[in-house]
């Protein structure tokens, strides 16, 4: 949790990485499931930033967030941070960390008693995204 | 078809081991256990096996590879009991998880006709549907018979 400190918004023109470790969140037609994109509790989303990385690098940081999972990488959900902030009242805020300087959050959740309408946050952003399968 | 299929979901990973975790979630859902050896009959048998799988692989926090909360055995039996609720005829779902412990149960046309239920431990039925450039959300209570709103959204999915 931020503790009420602002954190700087991603820019509008970079594109977000949401990594897949179920292959029942990508649909036959490949595209994402609403699940991909449910928060968690703590109401911060993860994802992590194209930006400075090379393609090489991003699927790197990928495979070390599904050996935390002990889950196998399916790929990743794609999406540009315009479109998060289309989903109003959304916004992709700087979120890094030791093992990952380009992390970010998908903040502005509603609350987790209003999870109907976390639903429909949900499935807008997976509307908006693009999965590309793992290599 | 059942008892092929009981020893590999019981397994539930390739090495045959079930993790303490499943074992606890499928023994606290007695309701999906007694459905899913009745699901035969219904030809439902897939979708219990999708429900069943969830058990395993959904059984530890962090699943997901972020935040996520181990499947809710609650949510596990009133989602069983939600499949057999499904009147015959009815557009199967997909089943899934989301990152509170939630079953998911997916209705899908195409990116804009899409209605996702969420199960919760308590019954309730969480509900978002697309239905082109309109969006309808809401929850209804499960008491054993599908909500004919929800009735509703599942057909009005299905219309092109």
């Amino acid at each position: 949790m931020s503790g009420g400190v602002a954190r700087a918004l991603v820019a509008d023109q970079e594109v977000l990485a949401r990594f897949v470790m179920r292959a029942s969140w990508v649909r036959q037609d490949g595209t994402v499931k609403q699940d991909a994109f449910m928060p968690p509790r703590s109401l911060e989303l993860s994802v992590s930033r194209h930006v400075g990385r090379t393609e090489a690098n991003l699927w790197a940081r990928g495979a070390a967030v599904a050996a935390a999972s002990e889950r196998p990488l399916v790929g990743r959900a794609d999406i540009g941070t315009g479109a998060v902030r289309a989903v109003v009242p959304l916004v992709a805020v700087e979120a890094p960390l030791a093992e990952d300087p380009g992390h970010a959050h998908i903040v502005g959740w509603p609350p987790m008693a209003q999870k109907p309408a976390q639903k429909a946050l949900a499935a807008r952003l997976a509307a908006a995204a693009r999965f590309v399968q793992v290599m | 078809m059942v008892a092929t299929m009981l020893p590999s979901l019981l397994a539930g990973t390739a090495s045959g081991a079930v993790s303490p975790e499943a074992q606890y979630i499928r023994q606290e859902s007695e309701e999906a256990w007694r459905a899913f050896r009745e699901s035969v009959t219904f030809g439902l048998e897939d979708l219990f096996a999708d429900l069943w799988r969830l058990t395993n692989e959904c059984a530890r926090p962090g699943w997901d590879g972020y935040e996520a909360e181990p499947i809710s055995p609650g949510s596990i039996d009133h989602a069983a009991r939600l499949l057999r609720a499904l009147p015959l005829g009815t557009p199967r779902p997909s089943v899934g998880a989301e990152p509170d412990g939630q079953v998911t149960l997916e209705w899908y046309s195409s990116p804009r006709r899409v209605l996702s239920v969420s199960v919760s431990p308590d019954g309730n039925l969480h509900y978002a549907a697309l239905l082109g450039a309109v969006q309808q959300y809401g929850t209804e209570p499960f008491f054993g018979d599908l909500p004919a709103a929800i009735l509703d959204l599942i057909r009005r999915v299905g219309r092109a």
